[in-house]
C-alpha cells in the first residue's frame, strides 16, 4: 500500500505495468448558453490491478463526468476535453484512440454500470440478446457460444434459473435483478476495469446491501480494478481501498479509505464526515457544513471551498490551494492547512473537527466572513 | 370508531364532527347539472353568433323560443350552490329536475315508439314539462326551421354530438305534424340522453338524504369558522431574531409514557384500520384488474411534540401512508381523527381550516414548487387560499417565512429554478410553515439532497420544531437519519407496520426479522467498522400480489433458520406488545426468537451472491 | 397545539447554516446574478435557433405588410385598372409595356413589381397582400378557436377524469374517425353562397380543429395534475378552479403554444385548398386560395407570375410557423435547458 496515487508522473509516458488506469490532469468543460462549466478540473489519479477506488463527491462535483470522460461517453460538443489531459489504459493512452478503437476497449477491456437499471437497458430485447450481442461483438464468438457465455454471467452473479431469465425482458425483472443484470452485462466480457455510477443510488436499502456485497464478491473472484462513484461515505467505507474526494470539478483530498475517512486532512471532507447523522448526536443539532455549493458560473476565486470553510483565513481568498502532500503514503489535500503557512492553524482545526465528530455541536467559526460584520 | 382494540390503542377522543363532502352520486349529478348548462350556453351562443353575423332572420325570435332553456340554466347553476350549503329547497328542486328528466325521456320515448301520440302534441315542445327536452329540442328545431343556419348542427356536435343534431333533423320534419323514422330516432337519442342525465341524479339525490340523515345523528356538527374560532385563528409566524447561542438543545419531544398510558396526553392525530387500496386499470374498457394494496390496515397515534418516523422500503406504502392521513387522497377504509376531528370525507370548504393546520414538505424539491411561479406566489397561495387577500399582508407573511427558513426576504420575487436543492426544500419548508401548522408530514425531506446539505435541512426542521411546537410525521427510508431525528418509529412493510416503538428499543433490541435486516443493511461511514452484513433474499413483492400470512415469509431469514414453519406463510401475525415495553409492538409469530447469536450465525452461513430472488 | 403559535423565543442559530444570509457580500456564491423567469430563459434559447429567427423575422415581415401594404399601395385590390383595354396575357414583374403579340417586355419599370393579371388586369402585390390580411387573419383566429375549444375540453377531461373523461374522450373520438376533408367540404358548401363567409370558413377551422389540441391538453393535465407541486397546493386548500388555471395550465402552455403555431400553417393551407377547389371564402374576397384559384385558367397563357407570388407566400408563412414551432419546442424542452 505504497504511494497508489500518484499524481505527478512524467508526462506523455506510458505509467508502470502495474498501473491500470492512470489519469493525468483531466479537464473537461461543457458549453453552455451561460458561459463555460469547468466540470472536471485537472484531476489526476492512477488505480492498480485488482484495486477498488472510490470517487465521492456531491452533486455537480464532476465525479460521473469523470467517469464518463475515460469511457469517452460524452458528447463533443457540449463537452469539450482540455487537449493536455491524458488518460493511460492498460499501456495506451485512450483519449487520442479514433473512435473505433475506442469502441473496441469499451464494453470489452473496461464496462460501466450506470445509477438507473431500467433505463440503461433496451426494453425491446431480452436480457440474453443484450449481453450475448455485446460478447459476440467483442470477443469474436459465434452466437451459441455468446449465448452461453450470457448464462454463464447471469449465473455468476446469482440470478436464479439463468437458462430462463436469460430469455426474459428487462421490464419482466425486479430492479435489484435489473441491476444485478447490469452487472452481468458489464461482466461478461471479463473487464479489467469496471466503472460503477452510483450503482445503488436507485436501490432500495436491503437491495442496495444485496448489491454490494454482491459487487465486493465478484470483484474479489474475477480480479478486475473498480472505480465506485458514489455520494455515500457508509458504501465508500465498505467497498474501496482508496478514496478520491471531489468538489466543484477538483480532488480535494486522496488516500487510502482509513486515511480520508478516519483522519480527514481537508476540511471539505471533515465536514462532511462531522454532518453523518448519528445516535450519538441525538438532541443536538447536526454539524453542517454552511453555504451551498458555488454555482459554476461564479466559482470563488481562489479556493473554491472558502466560502464555506470554517477554518479560512486572508490567504484562502487569495491564493489557489494545491494537492499538498498532507501525510505520509502519497496522501494529499487540498487545502492551505497543510502549508507551512498554515500549519499553526492546524492543530485547532483538528481539535474542532474531533469536538464536531463526538458531540455533533457547531463548529467554531474562526472569523467571519466579509460582510457579514 | 372501531371499537375492537386488536391494535392495542385507545379509541381516539371525537370532540365534533364536521359536513362530509356529498356522496359520489351528487357529484356527478352537479357535474350533469353543468353539462347541462354548458350545453344551453353553447346553443345559445352559437345561436346569437350565427343570427347577428349572417342576419338570418327570426334569429331574436329563436332566443324567444328556448325559453325553457333558461330555466333550466338557471336551476343548475342555483341548484349546486344549494347542495353545498345542506339546503333543503335545493333537494327539492333538484328532486324536480331529476324526476321531469325520467318523466320527459319516458314521454318521448312513447312519442316516438307508438305511431299517432305525436297527433296532439305541439312541435318543438314535444315533451311537456320536460324543459331539458325543450331545450335543447326547441332551440335545434328552431334553427333547422329557420333555414340556413344549418351550423347549429356542426356547432352543437362539438359541445355534446347526438341530442343537437338529432333534435335539428327530428324537428325539421314536425312541422307538418307527422312522425316519421328521422323524428322516432331524434327522440329516442334524446330519451336516452335523459335518462342517462336523470336517474344518476336521483339516485344520488336519495343518497343524499340518507346522508343529511347520517350526518345530524353522530356529533354536533362544526362548520369551518367554528373550528377557526376554536383553534384562535390563524395566527402569524414571527421570525427569529438573531441572537442567542444555539446550546439549548431540543429535548425529546415524546411525553412521558405514563403520561401516555394514563391518557393524560391526547394524540394529535390517530389512525385505526387505515387502508388505501389502488386499483389496476387494464383493458380497452379501462375495467378493474387488479388492486394494490399500498396501505393495508395501519394503526397508530402521533402524540404532540414528537417525532413520528415511518421507515421502510419503496413500494411499503410509507408515502401513501402520508397522503392519505393528510386527505390528499381519500381513503379507502379507516379513520383518522386528527385532534378530535375525524377526516373522512369532509367538505372541501370544511377541510381548509384544518389542512392549514396539517402540512407536508415533500421529497422532490424540484418537483414540488411550481416552475412558473415565484417564491411569494408559490408560499403565498396557501396563504391566499387561507384567506389572506390582501396582497402587502401576504407578502409580509410569505417574507417572514422565507426568513424562518433561512432564505434572505429579497428572494420572493426569483423563479424556483435559480435555487439549489437545499434551498429549494427549504422554500417548500417555508410554504408548509407559512401557515402557522401543527402537524407537518415530512415526506422524505432530505433524500433528494446532498449530504452536506442534508443536516442543514435536518437542522432546520429540528429548530423549528422547537420554536413553533410542531410535530412531524417524519417518513423516510435513511435508517441513520431516522434514527439521529426520531422520538418513535413505525417501520412498514408492503402497507403494514410490521414493527413500532421507541428509537431506543428499536434499535437496540429489534423484534422483527425485517429490521433487524434493516438496520444491518446501513453502511456505516467508518471503514475500521467494516463487517458482513445480514442481506434478504429478494426483492420487495409486488403490493398487487401481497404473499399470504406474513407478508414478509417470502424473505425471512429467521424463518428459513427455524425450519420455515408453517403458520408464517398462512397466519398474519398481529402486531402485538413485546415483553418489558407495552409501547414496543412487533408483528411477528416468532419475535423471541430473534437474539445476536441468531443473527450472526446467519450472516456466517449466507451466500451474498445467491441472493437474487426470494420463496418463489 | 391548539393554542396560536408564539414567537419563536428559542436562540437564533437558523441562520448559521446559510453563511451570510442577511446582507448581501462578496461570499456569496447561493444563487445567480440575474434572475430570469420560465420565459425569459426560453427567449434566451429561441435566439439561438436561427432558422426559428428567420421564421418569426418572416411572420413579422408578412404580418406587417398585410396591415400596412394595403393602405398605401395606390390600388384598392378589387381596382380594373384598365377597363377599356382587355389585355388578355397580364404583364410580367417588373414591366411597363408589354408586347402581347410577341410575348416580350419592350420596357421594364418599378409599377407592378409582381406583375399584373391576366383577365382583368388587376396588380398582383395589391392582391398578394389583400389576401395575406385574410389568409393570415383566418389562420390566427380558427387556430385560436381551436386552441381555446381545444384546451377547454382537454382540460376539463383532463382534470375531473372518470366520467366526464370518458364521455368527452369518446366524443373526440367520433369526430376524429369523421372523414374530415369530405366534412369541411360538405360544411363549407353551406356557405358557399352567403356573400361575407370568411368567418363561416374560421368557424369551420376553429369548430374541426380542436380535438388533437383536446387530447394533447388532456394528456399534459393527466400528467401535470399528479406533480408534486398540484399536490402541495391542494395540501394547503387552493381551490379546483384555481389549481386548474394558476398551476396546472401555466405548466402545459409552452407544448400548447407549439401546437399552435403549427395549426396557423395548417389552416393556411387548409383554406387554400377549399378556396382552390371553390368551396372556400367568397371568390370576390381576396385569398391566397382564391388568387390561386383564379389564376388556374391563365396559367396555360404563359401567366406564371400571377399564381406563383402566392404560391410563395402560402409556402413562406407555413414554413415560418413550422420554423417558429420548432424553436418554441426547442426552446420549452426542459432537457435541452443548458
Amino acid at each position: 500500500m505504497t504511494e497508489v496515487i500518484s499524481a505527478d508522473a512524467p508526462r506523455g509516458a506510458p505509467p508502470e505495468r502495474d498501473i491500470l488506469l492512470d489519469v493525468r490532469n483531466l479537464k473537461t468543460y461543457f458549453k453552455v448558453l451561460d458561459g463555460v462549466v469547468p466540470a472536471v478540473d485537472g484531476v489526476s489519479f492512477s488505480l492498480r490491478r485488482g484495486q477498488t477506488l472510490g470517487i465521492v463527491g456531491e452533486s455537480g462535483s464532476g465525479k460521473s463526468v469523470t467517469a464518463m470522460t475515460i469511457m469517452r461517453l460524452l458528447d463533443i460538443p457540449p463537452a469539450q476535453i482540455d487537449p493536455a489531459s491524458e488518460v493511460w489504459f492498460d499501456g495506451r493512452e485512450i483519449l487520442g484512440l479514433p473512435m473505433d478503437q475506442m469502441r473496441r476497449i469499451r464494453g470489452n477491456e473496461m464496462a460501466m454500470i450506470f445509477q438507473e437499471p431500467l433505463t440503461s437497458l433496451n426494453p425491446v430485447f431480452t436480457v440474453g440478446d443484450q449481453i450475448a450481442e455485446q460478447v459476440a461483438l467483442h470477443k469474436k464468438v459465434g452466437k451459441k457460444a455468446a449465448w452461453d457465455r450470457a448464462i454463464e454471467s447471469l449465473t455468476l452473479v446469482g440470478i436464479p434459473n439463468p437458462e430462463r431469465r436469460v430469455k426474459q425482458y428487462p421490464h419482466e425483472m425486479s430492479g435489484g435483478m435489473r441491476q444485478r443484470v447490469m452487472i452481468a452485462m458489464a461482466l461478461s466480457c471479463e473487464p479489467k476495469l469496471l466503472i460503477a455510477d452510483e450503482p445503488t443510488t436507485a436501490l432500495d436499502v436491503t437491495i442496495q446491501a444485496q448489491i454490494l456485497e454482491l459487487l465486493k464478491t465478484i470483484q474479489q473472484r474475477t480480479d478486475s480494478a473498480l472505480v465506485l462513484i458514489t455520494h455515500d461515505l457508509g458504501v465508500v467505507a465498505e467497498m474501496v481501498d482508496n478514496v478520491i474526494v471531489m468538489y466543484t470539478g477538483e480532488v480535494v483530498e486522496q488516500g487510502t479509505v482509513e486515511e480520508v475517512l478516519v483522519e480527514p486532512r481537508a476540511p471539505y471532507t471533515m465536514g462532511l464526515l462531522e454532518s453523518i447523522p448519528s445516535v450519538e448526536k441525538r438532541g443536538g443539532r447536526l454539524s453542517a457544513i454552511k453555504g451551498v455549493v458555488p454555482s459554476p458560473f461564479n466559482l470563488p476565486p481562489a479556493c473554491r471551498f472558502e466560502p464555506r470553510c470554517p477554518y479560512h483565513w486572508e490567504r484562502c481568498r487569495t491564493v489557489p490551494p494545491e494537492l499538498y502532500l498532507s501525510g505520509p503514503s502519497g496522501r494529499r489535500a487540498r487545502c492551505h492547512l497543510h502549508t507551512p503557512e498554515g500549519a499553526g492553524r492546524w492543530p485547532a482545526a483538528l481539535e474542532a473537527h474531533r469536538r464536531a465528530l463526538a458531540t455533533g455541536r457547531e463548529l467554531p467559526v474562526h472569523d467571519a466572513t466579509p460582510g457579514d460584520a | 370508531m372501531s371499537a375492537t382494540v386488536d391494535h392495542g390503542l385507545a379509541a381516539p377522543k371525537i370532540k365534533g364532527a364536521l359536513r362530509q363532502r356529498p356522496p359520489r352520486g351528487i357529484l356527478r349529478a352537479r357535474a350533469i347539472l353543468y353539462g347541462i348548462l354548458a350545453l344551453v350556453l353553447v346553443t345559445v351562443g352559437l345561436l346569437l353568433v350565427v343570427s347577428v353575423l349572417f342576419r338570418v332572420k327570426g334569429g331574436v325570435d329563436l332566443l324567444v323560443e328556448i325559453w325553457p332553456a333558461y330555466i333550466v340554466a338557471a336551476l343548475a347553476y342555483i341548484a349546486p350552490r344549494g347542495y353545498r350549503d345542506r339546503k333543503l329547497w335545493a333537494f327539492g328542486l333538484s328532486l324536480v329536475i331529476g324526476f321531469v328528466l325520467v318523466v320527459g325521456a319516458v314521454v318521448m320515448s312513447y312519442l316516438a315508439l307508438v305511431p299517432g301520440a305525436m297527433g296532439g302534441t305541439a312541435a318543438g315542445s314535444a315533451a311537456p314539462g320536460a324543459s331539458g327536452a325543450a331545450a335543447s329540442g326547441a332551440a335545434a328545431s328552431g334553427a333547422a326551421a329557420t333555414g340556413a343556419v344549418a351550423t347549429a348542427a356542426p356547432a352543437g356536435s362539438a359541445a355534446a354530438a347526438s341530442p343537437l343534431a338529432s333534435g335539428a333533423t327530428g324537428a325539421a320534419t314536425t312541422a307538418s305534424g307527422t312522425i316519421d323514422g328521422n323524428l322516432a330516432f331524434g327522440l329516442i337519442t334524446l330519451a336516452l340522453l335523459f335518462l342517462a342525465f336523470g336517474v344518476p341524479l336521483l339516485w344520488g339525490l336519495i343518497r343524499e338524504r340518507s346522508f343529511f340523515l347520517a350526518a345530524e345523528t353522530r356529533h354536533p356538527i362544526k362548520t369551518a369558522q367554528e373550528i377557526e374560532a376554536e383553534t384562535g385563528g390563524f395566527a402569524e409566524i414571527t421570525p427569529v431574531s438573531a441572537s442567542g447561542s444555539g446550546d439549548t438543545a431540543p429535548a425529546l419531544g415524546l411525553p412521558s409514557p405514563v403520561a401516555i398510558a394514563t391518557g393524560a396526553v391526547d394524540p394529535l392525530v390517530s389512525v385505526r384500520g387505515l387502508k388505501k387500496h389502488f386499483p389496476i386499470l387494464g383493458g380497452i374498457l379501462r375495467r378493474r384488474v387488479g388492486t394494490i394494496y399500498a396501505v393495508d390496515g395501519v394503526d397508530f397515534d402521533v402524540y404532540p411534540g414528537e417525532v413520528f418516523s415511518v421507515v421502510g422500503e419503496s413500494g411499503c406504502g410509507k408515502t401513501t401512508l402520508g397522503r392519505t392521513l393528510l386527505q390528499l387522497t381519500p381513503p379507502t377504509d379507516g379513520h383518522v381523527v386528527f385532534d378530535g376531528y375525524e377526516l373522512a370525507d369532509v367538505d372541501p370548504d370544511d377541510m381548509r381550516p384544518l389542512r392549514r393546520r396539517m402540512q407536508i414538505i415533500f421529497q422532490d424539491p424540484f418537483g414540488s414548487l411550481n416552475p412558473r411561479m415565484p417564491v411569494s406566489d408559490i408560499i403565498g397561495e396557501g396563504l391566499l387560499a387561507q384567506g389572506v387577500t390582501n396582497r402587502k399582508e401576504r407578502d409580509k407573511r410569505t417574507g417572514d417565512a422565507l426568513e424562518v427558513v433561512g432564505l434572505r426576504r429579497d428572494y420572493s420575487r426569483r423563479y424556483p429554478h435559480e435555487f439549489s436543492g437545499g434551498q429549494r426544500q427549504r422554500i417548500g419548508v417555508a410554504r408548509a410553515l407559512a401557515l402557522s401548522p401543527d402537524f407537518i408530514v415530512c415526506d422524505e425531506p432530505v433524500s433528494a439532497l446532498d449530504v452536506s446539505i442534508q443536516s442543514q435541512v435536518l437542522n432546520l426542521l429540528l429548530d423549528l420544531k422547537r420554536d413553533f411546537n410542531l410535530t412531524y410525521l417524519f417518513i423516510s427510508h435513511n435508517l441513520s437519519v431516522v434514527e439521529y431525528f426520531s422520538d418513535r418509529i413505525a417501520v412498514m412493510y408492503l402497507g403494514k407496520i410490521v414493527e413500532i416503538g421507541t428509537v431506543d428499543e428499536l434499535y437496540r433490541n429489534p423484534r422483527h426479522p425485517y429490521t433487524v435486516a434493516l438496520l444491518s443493511a446501513i453502511p456505516i461511514a467508518d471503514p475500521r467498522r467494516r463487517r458482513s452484513r445480514l442481506v434478504l433474499k429478494g426483492d420487495v413483492p409486488s403490493p398487487a400480489a401481497p404473499p399470504s400470512g406474513c407478508r414478509f415469509h417470502t424473505r425471512c431469514w429467521l424463518r428459513e433458520r427455524l425450519g420455515n414453519p408453517e403458520i408464517c406463510a398462512t397466519e398474519d401475525p398481529a402486531l402485538r406488545p413485546m415483553t418489558g415495553d407495552a409501547h414496543h409492538r412487533a408483528a411477528c409469530h416468532f419475535a423471541e426468537q430473534i437474539s445476536e447469536s441468531a443473527v450472526a450465525e446467519t450472516v456466517e452461513t449466507q451466500d451474498v451472491v445467491e441472493t437474487a430472488a426470494a420463496v418463489e | 397545539m391548539t393554542q396560536p403559535l408564539q414567537p419563536p423565543t428559542g436562540p437564533g442559530a437558523l441562520h448559521d447554516d446559510l453563511g451570510a444570509a442577511p446582507a448581501p457580500s462578496a461570499s456569496d456564491y447561493e444563487v445567480s446574478l440575474q434572475s430570469l423567469s420560465q420565459w425569459e430563459l426560453a427567449w434566451r434559447k429561441f435566439r439561438q435557433h436561427k432558422l426559428a429567427l428567420i421564421g418569426l423575422g418572416i411572420m413579422t415581415v408578412l404580418i406587417l405588410a398585410a396591415i400596412v401594404g394595403p393602405i398605401f399601395l395606390p390600388y384598392a385590390f378589387d381596382d380594373i385598372p384598365r377597363v377599356d383595354q382587355n389585355v388578355y396575357g397580364g404583364r410580367p414583374p417588373f414591366c411597363a409595356v408589354y408586347d402581347n403579340a410577341k410575348h416580350v417586355c419592350t420596357a421594364f419599370g418599378l409599377v407592378h413589381p409582381m406583375g399584373e393579371t391576366g383577365g382583368l388586369q388587376r396588380d398582383v402585390l395589391t392582391l398578394v397582400l389583400n389576401g395575406a390580411r385574410v389568409s393570415l387573419f383566418l389562420g390566427f383566429t380558427s387556430m385560436a378557436i381551436g386552441v381555446i375549444i381545444g384546451t377547454i375540453v382537454g382540460a376539463i377531461a383532463g382534470y375531473i377524469g372518470g366520467f366526464i373523461d370518458n364521455l368527452l374522450m369518446r366524443i373526440v373520438d367520433v369526430l376524429l374517425s369523421l372523414p374530415l376533408l369530405f366534412v369541411i367540404l360538405v360544411v363549407a358548401r353551406f356557405f358557399q353562397n352567403s356573400k361575407d363567409n370568411v368567418w363561416a370558413i374560421i368557424m369551420i377551422f376553429g369548430l374541426f380543429g380542436w380535438m388533437g389540441v383536446s387530447r394533447l391538453v388532456r394528456s399534459l393535465f393527466l400528467s401535470i395534475r399528479e406533480r408534486e407541486f398540484v399536490e402541495a397546493a391542494r395540501a394547503v386548500g387552493v381551490r379546483d378552479r384555481r389549481i386548474i388555471f394558476r398551476h396546472i395550465l401555466p405548466n402545459a402552455l409552452s407544448p400548447i403554444v407549439v401546437v399552435a403555431s403549427l395549426i396557423i400553417g395548417g389552416n393556411i393551407i387548409g383554406e387554400a385548398f377549399i378556396s382552390f377547389l371553390g368551396f372556400g371564402v367568397n371568390p370576390a374576397v381576396p385569398t391566397w386560395g382564391n388568387i390561386l384559384s383564379n389564376a388556374l385558367t391563365f396559367i396555360l397563357v404563359g401567366n406564371w407570375w400571377w399564381p406563383l407570388f402566392p404560391g410563395v407566400a402560402i409556402i413562406l408563412t407555413v414554413l415560418a410557423v413550422n420554423f417558429v414551432g420548432d424553436g418554441l419546442r426547442d426552446a420549452f424542452d426542459p432537457r435541452s435547458r443548458a
